[in-house]
């Protein structure tokens, strides 16, 4: 049945082949035993992802059959990997979408209920990642570099040299580099990028994000070299590297002064750019929600609320874990002034009241 | 995970289904009714439902259209943007009177969706799955509905928030064992609401504190994603200085204690005015 998929989908209408397809996919949901199921499941998702016509109706039929086995581990990962590897291999921007859209979120929760090995689940975020991979949408890109992240915070010593661990890697920075909405990034420490520094190909590459995400312009300009825009793909150019240095490294200052102000001179030394053209910069930090303050420029200063924070590494958390101290501290006197505050029953107007209540009634 | 269509229920429209269960006369299985709310792109937002009086055997279904018409134009009364989104029914499962239900309320909406609630706490699960439909024609003839999953959360307003985790307190349980431990409670108790409040918060930044130390330490990964969202949340923490905050409480508090003895006061007086005024005065 499952081999008569491509002439379903070559010589069938589009309802009819829907129709079939989904009786299909019914008919593996009711194969009583788990193994076969899983047998069924896999033959006929294999069979879905083979050929190239009508994919969005192929993609639409695999997440059915992914829902039609749920009771089902093994069979759910076999269809799930065979409509990633789908997703990846399709030239159809809306069958990448409606795939990554229905996958968004869902991988961390999905590796701890089928209860996979590392090995497993690294395998999983990795081809969950790979159809996300130049996506044009904000959250698809985020969920990419979290997948990636996921992805090669198991990857063990031995493996960061592996090919796929380093193509994700590098498509992971690339993503990062090209996406004008993404901002932050948190896997320059991850040994399977770290090692993309000494990488003949994609050493620029690794060069030129870590200048950006320090918040450098000037090494950010330098490290702008044709090898490392190449290694980012199509849709990259030496002014958009520039402009994204520039946002880092006024989050950057930003972040580093917290609750307090920054003199404009200071962000002007920072984003290196005239003196006029600070304030705007900053707007437009503001309008993106990735900054809030107040400008004041009689002063020539910028009081900081908060700041997007470009990498989140061992600083951060050492001043998030003073900040939590200090909070303790005042959410403990807080309670300590109220437990002190509250007047004795027997002074209080309603204990003064209930007595006086109870003399009348005598 | 099929379609791209997802919902968001309330929780008014869970507790609505839940009481109509309850409710329901004594010879019917399951509740049906009317689900109404806004549809934002591929999102729908189930605001509020009504129960539509109904008899199903295995050969037929009937519907109280009257009462369901009737019920919608009320309801459109109060909240005209609200509109015919799909409907519910309660069980632990789809029924076969379901295509028919769903091919009635397709002629009320473009794309009807249908929640189906488990109100036999099947395995102690409150379980709440949403479904969208689709037609199966081979050629002229139908063959099937079928009933597609999709995704479907809970979303609670901050107003909700406070009424909801107020009932996972037990207040509202009318049980003897829940009534030991709420007696003592009460909604106009603000000094004591406050202190729970902050007995609440400082154990919260106590879990946080100990997470992140146990990152700073090493014993634990930390996870960036949680950092930044402690971060953020910390920075709408006003920063104040320990004797600017330990000032502004204390006159906060003091002004609150003012108005509760001016008030108790105030009660007080009129108590025993009541008391004086109703005593029987002894004939002379």
């Amino acid at each position: 049945m499952a081999a008569q998929v491509g002439s379903v989908y070559a010589k069938m209408t589009d309802k009819e082949a829907e129709c079939c397809v989904s009786i299909m996919v019914h008919a593996v949901g009711r194969v009583p035993e788990a193994r076969q199921q899983a047998a069924a499941a896999s033959t006929l998702a294999a069979a879905l992802a083979k050929g190239d016509e009508k994919p969005e109706e192929r993609m639409s039929a695999l997440l059915s059959l992914f829902a039609m086995v749920a009771a089902n581990a093994p069979a759910q990962l076999a269809v799930l990997l065979a409509a990633a590897g789908f997703a990846a291999a399709s030239t159809s921007p809306k069958c990448r979408a409606t795939f990554c859209a229905s996958v968004r979120g869902k991988a961390a929760r999905w590796a701890a209920e089928w209860k996979l090995s590392p090995t497993e689940s690294r395998r999983l975020f990795l081809a969950l990642a790979a159809p996300m991979r130049g996506a044009p949408d904000r959250p698809t890109t985020r969920e990419h570099l979290a997948l990636v992240g996921s992805a090669l915070a198991l990857t063990g010593a031995g493996d960061d040299r592996s090919p796929e661990v380093v193509e994700a890697a590098a498509a992971a920075l690339a993503d990062y580099l090209r996406s004008a909405a993404v901002l932050t990034l948190d896997l320059l420490p991850l040994p399977g990028v770290a090692g993309l520094a000494s990488h003949a190909k994609y050493g620029p590459l690794h060069k030129l994000v870590a200048a950006v995400l320090a918040g450098d312009v000037s090494a950010a300009r330098a490290a702008a070299v044709p090898a490392a825009l190449e290694a980012c793909g199509a849709g990259l150019t030496a002014d958009g590297v520039l402009s994204k240095a520039r946002m880092t490294a006024l989050l950057s200052k930003c972040a580093a002064a917290g609750h307090g102000e920054v003199a404009l001179s200071e962000l002007k030394a920072a984003l290196d750019v005239p003196e006029d053209q600070v304030a705007p910069w900053v707007v437009r930090a503001i309008g993106a929600k990735l900054l809030e303050g107040r400008l004041d420029s009689v002063r020539g200063t910028l009081t900081v609320g908060r700041s997007t924070h470009p990498a989140f590494g061992q600083a951060q958390w050492t001043k998030l874990g003073s900040q939590l101290a200090a909070l303790k501290e005042t959410v403990a006197a807080a309670a300590g002034a109220m437990a002190s505050v509250r007047p004795p029953p027997q002074v209080s107007a309603r204990g003064v009241a209930q007595a006086a209540a109870a003399r009348v009634a005598a | 995970m099929a379609a791209s269509v997802s919902i968001r229920v309330h929780p008014v429209v869970l507790f609505s289904i839940c009481d109509a269960f309850t409710r329901r006369k004594e010879h019917q299985d399951r509740v049906i009714g009317t689900l109404l709310g806004v549809v934002d792109g591929n999102v729908i937002e189930v605001k509020n439902c009504y129960v539509v009086p109904h008899n199903e055997s295995s050969e037929q279904v009937m519907v109280d259209v009257v009462h369901h018409k009737t019920m919608f134009d009320l309801h459109q009364r109060v909240a005209p943007h609200e509109v015919i989104v799909g409907w519910f029914a309660t069980g632990p499962e789809l029924y076969n009177s379901d295509a028919l239900i769903q091919e009635f309320y397709s002629k009320e909406s473009a794309h009807p969706v249908h929640i189906v609630v488990d109100t036999t706490l099947r395995d102690d699960k409150f379980a709440i799955q949403a479904y969208t439909s689709r037609v199966l024609s081979l050629g002229d003839k139908t063959l099937a509905t079928e009933f597609v999953e999709i995704p479907c959360e809970t979303i609670f307003g901050d107003i909700e928030r406070v009424g909801a985790e107020l009932m996972l307190t037990g207040f509202n349980d009318p049980s003897p064992e829940a009534k030991k431990d709420t007696v003592n409670k009460s909604f106009n108790d603000e000094a004591e609401t406050l202190a729970a409040s902050m007995q609440r918060l400082a154990d919260l930044v106590a879990r946080a504190s100990d997470y992140v130390d146990s990152v700073n330490s090493g014993k634990v990964q930390g996870d960036p994603a949680i950092g930044r969202y402690l971060a953020d949340t910390l920075a709408l923490v006003p920063h104040l200085a320990k004797p600017d905050f330990e000032r502004l409480f204390n006159e906060s508090v003091q002004d609150s204690m003012m108005v509760t003895y001016l008030s108790d006061l105030l009660r007080a007086h009129v108590a025993l005015a009541e008391r004086l005024g109703t005593a029987a005065l002894p004939i002379m």
